[in-house]
């Protein structure tokens, strides 16, 4: 993480970019970084909730070491699956809902 | 085995994060790109993968793609949670681990071993530092294999497909087999675990991959199983001695001029009438996959798939002794070759020739 030096010492390569700026490049980079981010801080929240209504201590120690239940298990996996698929839809530039049609709109005017 | 690395949740939730957006990249962005280059194709028919990157230059969706096939594979490394990053807090007590005294048959390192030096210029699968220059890299490896591939549920399913496929294909009885290219023992555990009468010996390169491999034999009491490091070019065997020679992902991280040599020693391994079997990538007569299949190969740090998918594989099984090479589809989950199946996956296949009798 952050590595500036490559472990054996050897040269780091180029940066291989995919879009037409660079820049987009690396601020997708931030958004997925910071998207990870906060999965793991809203998974956290959800295993202290699921600590606090079992009656448990919330310790580091027993957040990190949290081992969800079957059910436990489903509402997590459903919630980390709910936001990454919500994320992800967005790489595909698909519409929500419908736009004036491409050739305008005065077909509609019947005046 | 490595009970004393601590489970941890905020590892666990990140990595899944990580291959969830693998999945939707694997399920629906690929069938969305691959309608986005039908419709562009329709109007120019392309002759081959240079001709679908034109084509395919300025789409967004494209672009999208490529960027999330190598920065996924980077976050699940060397992201803030990334197996390189998490499992170097724990660096001291894995090496413990390592260093655990194995039963002296299973395992033989080479101290004045020299690595070949494509095998050190490239952090193959984007593992920082490569699966050799770090102590603690094969079982890092091991651990990142879990979700090499997203659509396998296990990874371990695919070793034992391969290894039946080797079995049935073999046609006799099986008593030696080599497994080139070994790794951190996956390919060769269904060898020696299902097979008691079977003695398998796995080649690698790596030693921090060789030290897992051989750790998890010693955990199963395998009798069977030898660990060798070695190049598989060069594995330093006796000649003639095996029923079956195989490999499962080596020949795409190898130049042409190693792999033709692996061709060769996997030949003078086979005892006469014994099959060579390599499980492999090849991506042919397909612009579109084509296209696809060279552009991971730059994006995951493979760049000798290229030239393997432009090899003529044929000749060079004849230039190394043998007869005739049967190139066949490997399924790797149920339903894998389905056309109903339309997820992107790696092009598995079965290289596959006998020495004669």
């Amino acid at each position: 993480m952050g590595m500036n030096q490559h472990p054996t010492g050897l040269p780091l390569k180029a940066e291989q970019t995919f879009f037409d700026d660079a820049s987009t490049d690396r601020l997708l980079a931030m958004v997925m970084t910071l998207a990870a981010e906060l999965h793991v801080t809203r998974d956290r929240l959800a295993t202290l909730e699921m600590l606090l209504e079992r009656g448990q201590p919330v310790t580091r120690d027993a957040l990190d070491q949290f081992t969800p239940d079957p059910a436990q298990k489903d509402a997590l996996d459903t919630a980390r699956q709910t936001f990454s698929d919500a994320l992800m839809f967005c790489t595909l530039g698909v519409e929500a809902s419908l736009g004036a049609p491409e050739e305008g709109v005065g077909k509609f005017d019947k005046s | 085995m490595f009970e004393n690395i601590p489970k941890n949740r905020p590892f666990d939730a990140y990595q899944s994060f990580v291959l969830d957006c693998k999945l939707y990249w694997t399920r629906r962005m690929f069938p969305e790109l691959r309608t986005r280059y039908e419709a562009l194709a329709a109007a120019h028919p392309p002759e081959g993968p240079k001709d679908v990157a034109e084509l395919m230059r300025d789409d967004t969706t494209a672009q999208m793609f490529g960027w999330f096939e190598r920065h996924m594979q980077r976050m699940k490394y060397s992201g803030q949670h990334g197996l390189a990053v998490h499992y170097d807090q724990y660096r001291a007590d894995i090496i413990r681990e390592l260093d655990a005294e194995l039963p002296d048959h299973l395992l033989t390192l080479d101290p004045e071993f020299q690595q070949p030096e494509y095998y050190t210029s490239i952090d193959i699968h984007q593992h920082p530092g490569g699966v050799w220059s770090d102590e603690i890299a094969g079982y890092v490896y091991e651990r990142g294999a879990q979700s090499t591939s997203p659509m396998l549920k296990k990874s371990q399913s695919l070793f034992h497909r391969m290894t039946d496929q080797a079995l049935t294909r073999a046609g006799r009885e099986v008593k030696k087999v080599v497994d080139l290219g070994c790794g951190w023992g996956g390919s060769t555990q269904p060898y020696y675990e299902d097979h008691p009468d079977i003695h398998v010996t796995g080649v690698e390169l790596s030693a921090p991959c060789l030290r897992v491999a051989a750790m998890r034999a010693a955990e199963l009491q395998a009798q069977n199983v030898t660990y060798r490091q070695a190049d598989a070019i060069k594995t330093g065997l006796p000649e003639g001695e095996n029923d079956i020679v195989t490999s499962t992902m080596v020949l795409h991280e190898m130049p042409p001029s190693h792999i033709r040599a692996l061709f060769k020693e996997s030949y003078r391994l086979l005892a006469p009438g014994g099959l060579s079997i390599h499980l492999d990538f090849l991506m042919r007569d397909d612009p579109f996959g084509q296209w696809v299949h060279n552009g991971h190969s730059a994006r995951n740090n493979e760049p000798f798939m290229v030239p393997l998918n432009e090899m003529n594989i044929a000749q060079a099984h004849r230039d190394a002794g043998f007869d005739d090479v049967e190139i066949v589809a490997f399924e790797e989950f149920n339903g894998a070759l389905s056309p109903a199946n339309t997820a992107w996956r790696f092009p598995w296949t079965m290289i596959i020739a006998r020495k004669a009798a």
